[in-house]
């Protein structure tokens, strides 16, 4: 990867980049703050903003994405234009995080589109930014339709019975709109839109848009539930966006193939979501393929970025494949792990010619993300469980997953029978133990080999 | 059950699976099976404590170690069962995991061996799709069954060539094998650990045909249509 060259003096650099990394930081500790004061209640201040506990697991962890993706980048271009578009972008996606209803979620939606355009430019992007600018502003189409489909309700559960489902038309333009955002976040910049592709400096940014896009429709779960036909035709989009990121990873050039990557971790949010409204297993399935996929927005350029993060989202998977399954989405249930490992090979090759050293905010992403998946029992009891609680509108209460805090996580039906088990943990230990001792077999192998090369040199 | 004794009885049971059989025994044969079966393009002037040396030495840990866990948690005949269930997409998704982790180490090159792999993942996974569950049972019955096993067979003749490569490469051909033996695709007893030499012979013979990529081929097409088959039955 060729990193822009640097603008200003080092040493102004660096430490700009630290304070806009601190302020973010800062930001994500404040929402933090909010878990514990809001005991579980949701704050609304109407007709602007509502937290709940998925628009704080979210604010936050974009927060702390976008602190881990700003600090490299304003260390290269230095600060003050780079601090302010970082934060147009942080204040477009937490307006999205914490948005009342669907103009809201439309208006963040853009102000982090205009941020990401005018983004590429800074970073010297070949796209020009009006371009760029009418590309990431055109999903709002979808978003004002979808508002007026809808009527704009507030994102929160009903007050007391069952909420009427969204009609299969707004289905439709929710998952056009989640689309649409995904695939220009996809395409503007990455060379795909019939321009050259621009500083490769920008790519973290794209990603993090599109791998937030599926948020519209987790946002339309706190309120009601998908009409029948409606859920349906989310697996079926969702899917289909899913083998759209392989193809593009088997046809396209390096770059756009780093790109596909995330696409597909929508794609498979979206299966997710669709499904959620049979199985509440699939929502938290589809809330960790969106979190724990944040880690490969931090990672990426990295040589282990692909396997590292197809390590983290495995547990997600694995809870999709069994609600899809659940649900008689047996095909979702087959393919997503094929699908899933051909996307990261493919992908890799990326890997080869982009590969950068080693930053600690990629280090801190990669360990918690390996740590999650090992331990996903935290993840879930601790994260997803509150998340997945303020979906209570349109997701049921999830009852069949069950954790077993010393060797993994399993679902267990009302019946008592386990039709999947995860020994996250217990798997843990054995890599864990295989890879001391093959360390130390390795170690002793090549001191003997470096021995007899010795003595075969010597005769 | 309280955690920590939760997680006690889960080491208690893998030490033995992982360093005995069937990890230990399974490491140990993929490591000759990778120093007998060469590519044909290497040096063999080397002699065979050389070679082993060097297949150890250039092992690729975080693979290898991803699929020896892989090889100790099969549910083989004559294996106790483990004190927590461990489902199909567990088995697959660990030994992916090494997969990836010797893709990570590789060049572009080398990409030839992705297919098989993910048609043997494919093909594990399809019996599934008549099921209700990923927990792994006597789910492979008739033709998905026969399907599914005989796409693995031919996936497993498609990598015979990526053995000689290195260890983990070996473990891991050894583990596919071991996974479709474990989930009743292959035939029981007797007749399914014959499927093991059958599939050496095999792949020896398409390697010296060159035919290792419509072995390929076939493969996906076996797992496609055992994915097919399953559709088309009702779930249960």
């Amino acid at each position: 990867m060729t990193d822009p060259e640097p603008t200003n003096s080092p040493i102004m650099q660096s430490r700009a980049a630290l304070w806009l990394a601190a302020f973010l930081l800062l930001f994500a500790l404040l929402q933090l703050a909010l878990v514990p004061l809001l005991g579980g209640r949701d704050i609304e201040v109407a007709p602007l903003f509502r937290v709940d506990g998925l628009g704080l697991l979210f604010g936050t962890a974009w927060t702390l994405t976008l602190a881990a993706v700003a600090f490299p980048l304003a260390r290269h271009r230095g600060g003050g234009k780079t601090g302010l578009l970082t934060g147009l972008i942080g204040l477009g996606l937490l307006v999205c995080a914490y948005a009342h209803n669907m103009v809201v979620l439309a208006a963040g939606w853009a102000l982090a589109g205009v941020g990401v355009s005018l983004m590429l430019d800074e970073l010297g992007g070949s796209t020009k930014r009006s371009r760029a600018m009418f590309a990431l502003l055109n999903p709002l189409s979808a978003f004002v339709f979808l508002a007026l489909v809808t009527g704009s309700p507030a994102f929160a559960p009903p007050a007391g019975g069952v909420a009427e489902p969204w009609q299969p038309i707004a289905v439709v333009a929710a998952t056009l709109a989640v689309v649409f955002t995904a695939t220009r976040g996809f395409v503007v910049g990455s060379g795909l839109d019939g321009h050259e592709a621009g500083e490769p400096a920008d790519t973290p940014l794209r990603a993090l848009y599109v791998l937030a896009a599926p948020y519209t429709l987790a946002k339309m779960l706190v309120t009601a539930p998908w009409h029948p036909v409606g859920a349906w035709l989310l697996v079926l989009l969702g899917m289909l966006a899913l083998l759209m990121g392989l193809y593009a990873a088997y046809v396209s050039q390096t770059r756009q193939r780093d790109s596909a990557f995330g696409y597909s971790l929508v794609g498979i949010a979206i299966v997710g979501f669709g499904i959620a409204v049979n199985s509440p297993l699939a929502a938290v399935g589809a809330t960790w393929v969106m979190l724990l996929g944040l880690s490969w927005v931090v990672v990426r350029g990295w040589r282990w970025a692909e396997a590292v993060t197809f390590v983290a989202i495995s547990p997600g998977l694995w809870m999709v494949s069994q609600a899809a399954l659940d649900t008689g989405y047996g095909v979702v249930a087959v393919l997503i792990l094929p699908a899933c490992i051909l996307l990261a090979v493919l992908t890799l090759s990326a890997r080869h010619e982009t590969a950068r050293g080693w930053y600690w905010p990629g280090v801190v992403a990669a360990m918690l993300s390996v740590v999650a998946a090992v331990l996903p029992q935290t993840v879930i009891e601790f994260i997803l469980r509150p998340a997945v609680r303020a979906m209570a509108g349109g997701v049921g209460a999830l009852t069949t997953l069950t954790v077993d805090w010393g060797v993994g996580t399993l679902v267990r039906t009302a019946q008592g029978t386990v039709p999947a088990a995860l020994p996250a943990t217990g798997l843990g230990l054995a890599v864990l133990l295989a890879g001391m001792l093959l360390y130390w077999l390795k170690q002793l192998a090549e001191r003997a080999a470096q021995r007899t090369d010795g003595e075969t040199q010597a005769e | 059950m309280n955690p920590l004794a939760g997680f006690s009885d889960w080491a208690l049971a893998l030490l033995p699976r992982l360093f005995l059989y069937p990890g230990g025994l399974a490491l140990i044969g993929a490591l000759l099976l990778a120093l007998l079966l060469p590519r044909p393009n290497s040096d063999s002037a080397q002699t065979t404590l050389h070679r082993a040396l060097h297949l150890v030495a250039h092992a690729n840990i975080p693979a290898l170690a991803c699929v020896w866990a892989a090889l100790s948690i099969l549910p083989l005949p004559g294996v106790s069962p483990l004190p927590f269930p461990v489902d199909r997409f567990s088995i697959l998704a660990i030994t992916a995991m090494s997969l990836l982790f010797d893709f990570t180490a590789k060049s572009e090159r080398n990409r030839s061996e992705l297919w098989p792999n993910v048609a043997i993942v494919l093909a594990l996974m399809s019996p599934v799709a008549a099921q209700r569950g990923l927990v792994t049972g006597p789910a492979a019955e008739g033709v998905i069954g026969y399907l599914a096993g005989a796409a693995v067979l031919a996936g497993l003749v498609g990598l015979f060539d990526s053995m000689g490569e290195g260890w983990s490469q070996a473990a891991r051909w050894l583990a596919w094998w071991g996974v479709a033996f474990a989930l009743s695709m292959l035939p029981a007893g007797v007749w399914g650990l014959l499927t093991l030499p059958l599939a050496l012979g095999l792949g020896w013979g398409a390697r010296r045909l060159a035919w290792s990529r419509y072995v390929a081929l076939l493969a996906w097409l076996l797992a496609t249509s055992a994915l097919l088959t399953a559709l088309l039955l009702p779930p249960g």
